[in-house]
């Protein structure tokens, strides 16, 4: 995948998700953790389900629906019913613009 | 009372020296009433058996009759603040799932589905859901336990919303944590809590935030575990290198039938020392971690302990954005630390505020796990930040890599080094209990007696070799 600019995100809280729906086969979800920005792809590894319907917790995203847990600043799965990561992307945060890497 | 032998048969004799009592009567600030009331007991002087450390029976007994039936505390309510948000505390095979429902409402379920028992959320995760569906087929119940998603009802016709909802376990919310008791049949937690509910009300534990969170395997029984933690006898050997400090006036106190407390003073010298010291050498000590250049100088006349209190004021005023100039210097500086059975530490102090956890663990006897909080003032304005990431220690990690802790670090090390060695002689020793301590170790016997009381209700008596 090429890179993506996803324009200026200086908006986007610490804490915050950002879902870009039309990125990828699921949609990419970008947030702000500690200042430095984090993307992943809006899919469970668990079930076909969206994280983005979660919440960001620190730096865990907890799947609605069966509670699957993951970092992700890494992807890592971090309890059940998930038993493989989440697949994360490169972002990087460029004075006012977010570009969207592999 | 100041005198070393009176009636050894009541447990009357103290250490020589004023009382602590005393102490706090002669410091400039008043400290609140809880700190001026004395409640010591003499609970007798007979052994320990070994075997309550060693018995996997009386361990399985635990779970059955005094886990399932005492008030713990789950989580912070820092840790479930939206709609949503869940909390899921074990103990042994006891699972809580803690939910943050509609308007506020905090709920908690026993963990497992009512299909067929699977654990609804998995031990010691701290989530989200909007509505709590099971993994396995998908049952699926609203954030208030109510049943709303059977997938293929028509096989149930035997399940009713009413019989198949989610149940409910006690839970009230107090000082700021979120507790609860397994047993759906419990007395109140201010019923159970005793004393701690009026003088908790001078404290403000709700006021609080939880700054460091950390959480150690311990190589030891749980009951050891807290034991180690309920006296300060073990101060001069075990964190000071066989001097005497200010612990020696360390009172003592049980609140039955669940709380205890001890209260020891900082920066008094022992009245045991041989030769004492002055106020300069004590003000010196307790600035030893400060360069030389910047220790302020001890001003005329006064004592060590009412300058540091000022100096620890001033420095926790500006840190966390209130006025503690007006506080006691007791509640300032001194170690206060309240127990409520079977597990819940809590300090009230400003300098020493820490709350602790300690928990079985499900499967080893001679394993228990140790969280230790270091909790701070809510800012006057604003949120207080979220609740930390849980630092993780294996029984062999060093509690100074929790930099949250500062100087506390090395103490915990110190306070856990015992603990190996004192399991192993559990079962190496040809005597066959251990021997208390009257008046210094009488938290030990309370919370002996106490689960004693919690098995003999349930059935289960030791076996008396």
């Amino acid at each position: 995948m090429s890179e993506v600019d996803l324009g200026d995100l200086s908006d986007l809280g610490d804490g915050a998700m950002r879902v870009f729906a039309d990125i990828g086969s699921h949609g990419v979800v970008v947030c702000r953790i500690e200042g430095r920005l984090h993307a992943f792809d809006d899919n469970c590894s668990h079930r076909d389900a969206r994280l983005s319907d979660g919440r960001l917790r620190g730096a865990t995203i907890t799947c609605p629906v069966h509670g699957a847990q993951f970092d992700v600043r890494t992807g890592e799965h971090r309890c059940a019913p998930a038993t493989s990561p989440i697949t994360v992307r490169v972002v990087r945060d460029e004075s006012g613009r977010a570009v969207l890497g592999d | 009372m100041a005198n070393g032998g009176a009636n050894h048969e009541n447990g009357s004799a103290r250490a020589p020296g004023p009382s602590l009592y005393q102490q706090l009567l002669a410091d400039p600030t008043r400290p609140p009433w809880p700190l001026l009331v004395e409640a010591p007991a003499y609970l007798g002087d007979e052994d320990i058996a070994y075997s309550v450390y060693t018995s996997e029976e009386r361990f399985r007994a635990e779970f059955d009759h005094m886990w399932s039936k005492t008030w713990q505390w789950a989580c912070h309510v820092d840790h479930i603040p939206e709609t949503g948000d869940y909390y899921v505390y074990d103990v042994g095979p006891h699972s809580a799932l803690i939910v943050r429902g509609e308007n506020g409402a905090i709920n908690a379920y026993y963990n497992a589905c009512m299909h067929r028992g699977t654990q609804l959320r998995p031990p010691g995760t701290c989530g989200f859901a909007n509505q709590l569906k099971c993994p396995f087929h998908g049952w699926t119940w609203s954030l208030d336990g109510e049943l709303i998603e059977v997938p293929d009802r028509w096989d149930f016709p035997h399940v009713g919303d009413d019989t198949h909802r989610l149940p409910r376990l006690p839970v009230e919310v107090f000082s700021g944590f979120v507790w609860v008791n397994f047993d759906p049949e419990a007395e109140s937690l201010s019923s159970y809590a005793g004393v701690l509910v009026d003088h908790f009300t001078e404290f403000g534990f709700e006021d609080r935030y939880i700054e460091t969170h950390v959480r150690k395997k311990l190589p030891c029984n749980w009951k050891a575990a807290i034991e180690a933690f309920l006296e300060a006898y073990h101060v001069r050997e075990t964190h000071a290198s066989g001097q005497l400090g200010d612990e020696v006036t360390t009172q003592y106190d049980v609140f039955p039938p669940n709380v205890s407390r001890f209260i020891h003073t900082i920066a008094l010298d022992s009245p045991q020392r041989p030769r004492p010291r002055t106020e300069e050498e004590i003000f010196a000590n307790l600035l030893r971690g400060v360069p030389a250049e910047a220790r302020p100088r001890l001003p005329d006349g006064m004592r060590a302990r009412d300058a540091w209190a000022k100096i620890v004021q001033r420095d926790m005023s500006s840190r966390y954005g209130h006025d503690f100039t007006n506080l006691s210097e007791s509640i300032t500086l001194d170690s206060i630390e309240y127990f409520l059975f079977p597990n819940a530490f809590f300090f009230p102090g400003l300098a020493l505020p820490m709350v602790y956890r300690f928990r079985p663990d499900a499967d080893d006897i001679d394993v228990s796990w140790f969280d230790l909080l270091i909790l701070r003032p809510r800012p006057a304005q604003g949120e207080a930040p979220p609740p930390p990431e849980v630092i993780e220690l294996d029984v062999d990690d060093s509690y100074t890599v929790a930099t949250g802790l500062g100087p506390l670090g090395r103490v915990y090390d110190q306070d856990t080094s015992n603990m190996k060695a004192q399991t192993r002689g559990f079962r190496s020793s040809v005597k066959r209990g251990q021997t208390l301590g009257n008046y210094q170790e009488v938290r030990a016997r309370h919370l002996q007696q106490r689960v004693r009381d919690h098995l003999r209700a349930g059935g289960f008596t030791d076996d008396p070799s």
